[in-house]
C-alpha cells in the first residue's frame, strides 16, 4: 500500500513536467489560430477581438494557470473550431478507439502466446524455426503498411470486409462492428503478436531451465504436466505484465489505423485538430493519452507484484 | 509505427546488461567480430542492410529517371519492360522514386540514431556516473518524455518544428534520445561498480578519463545494440509522419509518402503500394535481423531468449 501510495505521489512532478511540455509545445510555432481559423478576410479588429474573446491574448503563465486550473476541475477547455467541449468530444471517441486497441491487444496476446509456447517446447526443430521467422517477419510490418495491404487482399480483391467503416461501436450494431474491427485488429494486432510470440518463448526456455522443473520431471512427472502444472503458469506472467504497458500503447498506434480506416476515434480527431490548429484539442488528448500511458505502465507493476508474489517494491 | 512497447523490450535486452563485464580488449572486439560473422541470420541482415545503404548512396548511378519529374500522359503505368516498377500518379519513375526514397529511410535512420545515441548516451552517462540530484532531475525530466506515447510525442514535435523531413529527424530524435539515456544510465551504474573502476579510482584518474577510456568503452557493445533496433523504428516512424501528412512533404520520394499517395489509387494500381511497402518491409527486417545478431553475439547471456 505505502508502495502504491508512492507511485502516485511521484507521478505528480512527471504530470506537471509533461503538462508543461504540452502547452508548451503547442505555443512555440508561431501560427495563429485565430487567424486560420477566420481566413485570410478577417479584419485585423475581428482578430483582435476574437483573440480576447478567447483569452488568446493573456500572457502565457496566466494562460497555462487557467488550463491546469481547468484540468483540476476536469475541464479541459473548448474546441478553438467547434466551441465543444474538449472532454466531451475525447469522451465520445474514446469507444472506438479502445475497442481497437483492446481487440488487438487480445489477438496479439492469443496468438502470440500460443505459437511462442509452441515455439519453446519445439526448440531448435523447423516448426521454432518457422514460428520465429513468422515473428520477426511481424515485427518488421508496421501497422499502415499492414493495413493497406489487408485492405488490398480482403477489401478490393476478395470484397470480405469493408475498406472503410464508420463504426466499430460493439454496443450498437455488435454484428456489424465486429466486422469493421477485423482488418484494424489485424492491422495493429500482428507486430504485437510477434513480439509477445517472441517474449513468451524466452520466457517459457527460462522457466524450463529452472530446478524446479528439473525436480518435476526427477520425481516423474509427465511432459504434459510438468508443462501444464508447472511451467506455463509462471512463464505466462511477463507476457500478461508486458500486455498491460502494449494496451496503452496501442491506445495511441490506433492513430494512424483509424485514419487508414476512417474510424471516428481520438486518433482521427486529434490529426484533424493538427491540421487545424485546433491547439485546445491537441492539448487535451495529448495529456490525456499520456496519462493514460502513465497510469497503464503503474498498473503493469502493480499486476506483476500481485500475479507473482516474490516480486516486493519497496 | 510500433510505439513504446516493442522497443522497451527490445531494449530491455540490451539495457539490462547487469552482468559485469570485462575490460574490453582488442582481443574481445576480435571474437566478437568473428561470431557475428558466423551467425547466419545476423549476417543476413547485414548484407541486405549494405544493399539497401548502396541503394541509397550510388541511386542517381543506377537509375537514369529522376524520382520528381513528371510524366503526366502515363499515370499509374504497370511495372513492365520499360519502367520495371511502373509510374505513380503523376507518372514518376517508381525504381527512381523507391532509390532515392532509401536516402531518405537511410539518412533519417542514421541522423535520428545519432542524435538519440548521442544526446541521450550522454545525458546517460552523466546521470549514471555522478548519480545523486543530477541524476534524479535528468531522470525525471526523461521520464516526462517517456509518458509519452512515442508517435504522439513525434507526431506534436514534427508539427512544432514545422512538418518537414528535417522536422521530423529532430523529433523522432528527441524521441528516442531518453530511451538511449535510459539504457547507457543502467549500464553505467553497474560498470561504475566494477574492480576495473575503483582501481582506476584508486591511483587518482580524472573523472573524464575514467568516463572516456574505461566506462565509454563497456557501453559499445549495449549502443550497438539499441541503436540497431531504433534505426528500424525511425524509419518505420518516419514513414509513419510523412504518411500522415507531417512529415516529409511532396514532391519528396520518402516511402511514407508513396504509401499514403498509393492508398488512394488502391483500386486502381494494386501493385502501387507493394512498391514502397516491399522497400519498408525489407529495409526494417534486414535492421531487424542485424540487430539480433549483433544481440547475441554482444549480449550472449541473452542468445535464445
Amino acid at each position: 500500500m505505502a508502495y502504491l501510495a508512492r507511485r502516485i505521489l511521484e507521478l505528480i512532478p512527471t504530470l506537471l513536467l509533461v503538462s508543461l511540455l504540452v502547452f508548451g509545445l503547442m505555443r512555440v510555432r508561431g501560427d495563429d489560430p485565430v487567424v486560420i481559423m477566420l481566413g485570410p478576410d478577417a479584419t485585423p479588429e475581428l482578430v483582435v477581438e476574437v483573440r480576447r474573446e478567447l483569452g488568446l491574448d493573456l500572457p502565457l503563465p496566466v494562460q497555462y494557470a487557467r488550463w491546469m486550473g481547468g484540468i483540476l476541475r476536469g475541464d479541459l477547455g473548448r474546441s478553438l473550431r467547434t466551441r465543444e467541449r474538449i472532454i466531451d468530444m475525447i469522451g465520445d471517441r474514446a469507444p472506438t478507439t479502445i475497442y481497437i486497441a483492446f481487440t488487438a491487444i487480445a489477438f496479439a496476446t492469443l496468438v502470440g502466446l500460443i505459437t511462442g509456447f509452441y515455439s519453446a517446447a519445439r526448440r531448435g526443430r523447423p516448426a521454432d524455426q518457422g514460428i520465429m521467422v513468422g515473428a520477426i517477419l511481424g515485427l518488421s510490418v508496421p501497422s499502415y503498411l499492414l493495413a493497406l495491404l489487408l485492405i488490398l487482399a480482403f477489401g478490393v480483391s476478395w470484397q470480405l470486409f469493408p475498406i472503410a467503416a464508420f463504426s466499430v461501436d460493439l454496443r450498437r450494431e455488435p454484428l456489424v462492428a465486429m466486422r469493421n474491427l477485423v482488418m484494424p485488429m489485424l492491422s495493429l494486432g500482428v507486430g504485437y503478436a510477434g513480439l509477445t510470440a517472441r517474449l513468451a518463448r524466452s520466457s517459457l526456455l527460462e522457466v524450463l531451465s529452472a530446478d524446479y522443473i528439473r525436480t518435476a520431471r526427477g520425481k516423474g512427472l509427465s511432459n504434459r504436466r510438468v508443462m501444464f502444472k508447472h511451467a506455463l503458469r509462471n512463464a505466462i506472467i511477463p507476457v500478461i505484465t508486458i500486455a498491460t504497458v502494449n494496451f496503452v500503447h496501442l491506445l495511441a498506434g490506433a492513430i494512424i489505423i483509424e485514419e487508414i480506416f476512417g474510424l471516428p476515434g481520438i486518433g482521427a480527431l486529434l490529426i484533424r485538430s493538427i491540421f487545424m490548429r485546433d491547439f485546445p484539442v491537441v492539448q487535451g488528448v495529448t495529456l490525456i493519452l499520456s496519462m493514460v500511458c502513465m497510469l497503464g505502465s503503474l498498473a503493469s507493476d502493480l499486476i506483476y507484484t500481485i500475479v507473482d508474489p516474490r516480486i516486493r517494491y519497496q | 509505427m510500433k510505439t513504446g512497447g516493442p522497443l522497451t523490450i527490445a531494449v530491455g535486452a540490451a539495457g539490462s546488461a547487469k552482468r559485469r563485464r570485462a575490460p574490453v580488449s582488442e582481443g574481445t572486439w576480435r571474437l566478437q567480430l568473428r561470431r557475428f560473422l558466423r551467425h547466419r541470420v545476423g549476417m543476413a541482415g547485414a548484407v541486405l542492410f549494405f544493399l539497401f545503404a548502396a541503394a541509397a548512396l550510388f541511386a542517381p548511378l543506377l537509375t537514369d529517371h529522376s524520382p520528381i519529374e513528371m510524366n503526366l500522359a502515363e499515370p499509374l503505368t504497370p511495372p513492365g519492360t520499360r519502367f520495371p516498377l511502373g509510374l505513380d500518379s503523376l507518372g514518376r519513375d517508381m525504381v527512381a522514386r523507391t532509390l532515392y526514397g532509401a536516402r531518405i529511410s537511410i539518412g533519417v535512420g542514421t541522423v535520428v540514431t545519432l542524435i538519440a545515441v548521442v544526446g541521450g548516451g550522454a545525458i546517460g552517462l552523466v546521470a549514471g556516473y555522478y548519480k545523486g540530484i543530477l541524476d534524479r532531475s535528468l531522470m525525471r525530466v526523461m521520464d516526462a518524455f517517456l509518458s509519452f506515447p512515442d508517435i504522439l510525442l513525434a507526431m506534436a514535435l514534427s508539427v512544432v518544428l514545422g512538418m518537414n523531413l528535417r522536422s521530423a529527424v529532430i523529433a523522432l530524435g528527441i524521441v528516442y534520445a531518453p530511451r538511449c539515456a535510459r539504457v547507457v544510465r543502467s549500464s553505467v551504474l553497474s560498470i561504475a561498480e566494477t574492480e576495473f573502476i575503483l582501481a582506476a579510482r584508486a591511483i587518482g584518474a580524472r573523472d573524464a578519463v575514467i568516463l572516456v577510456r574505461h566506462v565509454a568503452p563497456n557501453l559499445v557493445g549495449p549502443i550497438l545494440v539499441l541503436g540497431s533496433y531504433l534505426f528500424g523504428h525511425a524509419i518505420i516512424s518516419e514513414a509513419a509522419l510523412s504518411f500522415l501528412g507531417i512529415g516529409t512533404q511532396p514532391p519528396n520520394p520518402s516511402w511514407g509518402l508513396m504509401l499514403n499517395d498509393a492508398r488512394r489509387f488502391i483500386m486502381d494500381a494494386f501493385w502501387y503500394p507493394l512498391v514502397p511497402g516491399a522497400a519498408i518491409l525489407l529495409a526494417v527486417l534486414s535492421i531487424n535481423l542485424l540487430g539480433d545478431g549483433l544481440r547475441d553475439v554482444l549480449d550472449p547471456s541473452l542468445r535464445d531468449r
